[in-house]
């Protein structure tokens, strides 16, 4: 199977930097031929492979047949979305169009679930909330271009350096996941282009094996060959998936929690605006005798005043993660923010402050303000409720 | 030959940001016991036979120094390679900006065609709307005043507290009725006020075609918003990225690189949803984005690792 997958690497370099479609035809095939699959590669992430090979071997029926045969467990799920948006988007006539469309989007809501923090997460909200400002009549209300967006601060960089933070401390689940956070919020078609994408899963496969789950860390380093390459690349990523497949497992290495740079993710987190993200990592230093009470609260606090704001950009109608952004949810976000004021104890003259904008920012929401309602750029009423 | 490679790679790096350089020599065995010199903007700062160097900048708080560009070079073994270096100052430092009044903002002299066409079948009672709900102090519609001056609302200063630096609104489908300039506008420089101008013009431009049938901006707002987002964004983004006058700091901090990049991708990504001609109208607006971007970076590889890439259009 190891020499399939070098030679997928190779046939997909060849197919991204100069287009060559019969390295990927070939192997393609030689995917297709295969009777029995390891252990380690399940069936669901094996059809990502013979998908991919046959999208850039030009095969496109196979390839969506294929890759629309993957379920959500497979590695390659949100990839195989995107290849068959790709896929589609080929095929679109005038004819098609409405159900085509309709069929891309049900793919990029499938991706933003796979990948939330990708930016399929903002499209598919602008979609929705399109949708809904058409139903409920406020399409033609007064608008703004909205500056708040979700992921409008994520770095890719930045996030590498968060799992390099909590490899550092041992702690290779959230490393993992920091790792992967840096692959979704990459433009979507770095996530099959990208060579430094692919260093990203071996990053992963790595820190998988250092948790001692050795089979989920080959998948991921067979996720890798799903990405142009170089020769060294390939030879050293085989290398190591031959070495990991051979040797006994190891035992995990006990955590060396460090409370200075758990707080140091946080901060990084937050100043992305990966809110909840950023109280994990705080509550974990919490609990190496950090002090974070009053940092979370302001997350919180954070966390409010962005959906309000992103609220206050757009209409009624907005919908974000698939449901309505309604006063209420962000009345509740300013409460929990609130409480955790209030659970400072004792009270500091900054988490009674933090109390006082929390009440201010609730009086504001309840009632909410006064909203013009156009029915037409002639009619329109001002609502109140 | 020698060449430098940089972590992290950044195309405007944060002020005081830790930066590692690596000289890698080729062919690869004649790097042994070499003597690597390092020099910022030709002045030697380190030597070693280590090949890597790393330092922080720190642009001074000056005029001169708001899109200060460091030469970084190696020399080594007769070779010399350079690199630039993008770095943002810590400070807004440049000309004074106009004062917070909208005394200030006539000075720019909008009426109700210049610089752009602004909504002129605005109501009375729109208008009222919109001095309500952004809180502005005069009517948007021209007025006559004292004197007999005409008077206009199109740009105007408002002192609510808001979390943007300006807006530009009206009503889908017809010309924008202003801009707002909000007090946070205020906290950068002349260079950078003029520049957040012209991003809102971008919109105002796109706004006023959409009462154009023949318009491609017409047909991306018909679509949606999600659709004439991410493009009047990429364009109005595309007049930052241009800009030779806006600080590097004031780049980084609103996120303007990352901003583009994220518009001109979704956009790319919406070209199937348009019609035939529409399509290819809109991949000419992106490819020029794309050939005329002045940060090099953008448009190389992908495998060189840069913060931000692009691909192109067509």
């Amino acid at each position: 199977m190891i020499h399939l997958l070098k030679h997928l690497a190779i046939a997909v370099a060849q197919a991204v930097n100069g287009g060559q479609v019969q390295a990927a035809r070939q192997v393609a095939s030689e995917l297709s031929s295969i009777e029995t699959l390891p252990t380690w590669l399940p069936e669901m992430d094996f059809r990502f492979y013979l998908g991919l090979a046959q999208f850039y071997g030009n095969r496109f029926e196979a390839a969506e047949a294929t890759l629309s045969s993957i379920t959500h467990d497979s590695l390659g799920a949100a990839e195989a979305y995107f290849l068959q948006v790709q896929i589609l988007s080929k095929r679109l006539t005038e004819e098609n169009k409405k159900r085509q469309l309709s069929q891309i989007f049900g793919h990029y809501q499938k991706m933003a679930h796979l990948y939330p923090y990708s930016s399929t997460v903002q499209y598919v909200a602008n979609v929705q909330t399109d949708q809904s400002e058409a139903v409920l009549g406020c399409d033609s209300e007064l608008w703004s271009m909205p500056a708040f967006e979700i992921g409008r601060l994520y770095e890719w960089q930045e996030l590498i350096t968060v799992g390099d933070l909590y490899y550092e401390q041992n702690l290779f689940k959230e490393a993992a996941k920091a790792y992967h956070w840096s692959i979704q919020v990459r433009d979507l078609y770095e996530w099959l282009e990208s060579s430094l994408v692919a260093e990203m899963w071996v990053k992963i496969a790595d820190c998988y094996e250092q948790q001692a789950e050795p089979m989920l860390a080959s998948r991921y380093l067979a996720k890798s060959f799903a990405l142009p390459l170089t020769t060294s690349q390939i030879s050293h990523i085989s290398a190591y998936l031959k070495t990991l497949l051979a040797r006994p497992v190891r035992a995990a290495p006990i955590s060396k929690l460090d409370a200075q740079k758990l707080q140091q993710i946080g901060d990084m987190l937050f100043e992305m605006e990966m809110f909840d993200e950023a109280v994990s990592a705080y509550r974990q230093a919490e609990q190496q005798g950090a002090d974070m009470k009053q940092v979370i609260a302001s997350v919180k606090e954070a966390k409010a005043q962005f959906l309000f704001n992103y609220r206050l950009e757009r209409t009624e109608a907005a919908v974000l993660f698939g449901t309505p952004l309604t006063m209420a949810k962000i009345a509740s976000a300013y409460q929990k923010a609130k409480q955790s004021y209030i659970n400072i104890q004792p009270q500091t003259h900054q988490s009674i402050l933090g109390i006082q904008r929390c009440n201010e920012a609730l009086t504001h929401l309840n009632p909410p303000k006064p909203e013009l309602k156009h029915k037409t750029s002639e009619h329109y009423e001002l609502l109140v409720s | 030959m020698v060449t430098i490679t940089r972590t992290p790679k950044k195309i405007i790096h944060r002020y005081n940001e830790r930066c590692t350089f690596t000289a890698i020599v080729e062919p690869l065995s004649i790097s042994q016991g070499l003597v690597y010199e390092w020099l910022i903007d030709g002045k030697k700062v380190y030597s070693s036979i280590d090949a890597t160097f790393t330092t922080h900048f720190t642009p001074a708080a000056t005029v001169k120094e708001r899109r200060k560009d460091y030469n970084v070079s190696v020399h080594v073994d007769g070779y010399i390679a350079n690199t630039i270096v993008r770095v943002a100052q810590n400070v807004n430092v440049g000309t004074a900006n106009v004062a917070q009044s909208n005394k200030a903002m006539d000075t720019f002299d909008w009426t109700d065609t210049t610089p752009v066409e602004f909504d002129t079948m605005l109501t009375i009672d729109e208008d009222i709307f919109l001095q309500n709900q952004f809180s502005l102090t005069r009517q948007v519609r021209r007025q006559k005043v004292e004197n007999g001056r005409t008077q206009y609302g199109r740009l105007q200063y408002s002192s609510a507290s808001s979390h943007v630096e300006m807006t530009t609104t009206g009503f889908p489908y017809r010309k924008a009725a202003l801009v707002i300039t909000h007090p946070r506008s205020f906290k950068w420089n002349r260079e950078e006020f003029e520049a957040m101008l012209a991003h809102e013009l971008r919109h105002c431009e796109h706004r006023k075609k959409t009462t154009d049938s023949s318009s491609i901006w017409k047909k991306f707002m018909t679509q949606g918003k999600s659709i004439f987002l991410p493009f009047t964004e990429t364009i109005a983004y595309f007049e930052y990225i241009q800009s030779t006058t806006i600080s590097y700091k004031f780049i980084r901090d609103n996120n303007v690189l990352l901003s583009f990049r994220r518009n001109y991708t979704q956009a790319q990504q919406l070209l199937p949803f348009l019609d035939e001609m529409t399509q290819a109208q809109a991949k000419v607006i992106l490819q020029r984005c794309y050939d005329e971007a002045q940060y090099s970076e953008l448009r190389e590889d992908l495998s060189e690792g840069w913060d931000y890439h692009i691909k192109p259009s067509e």
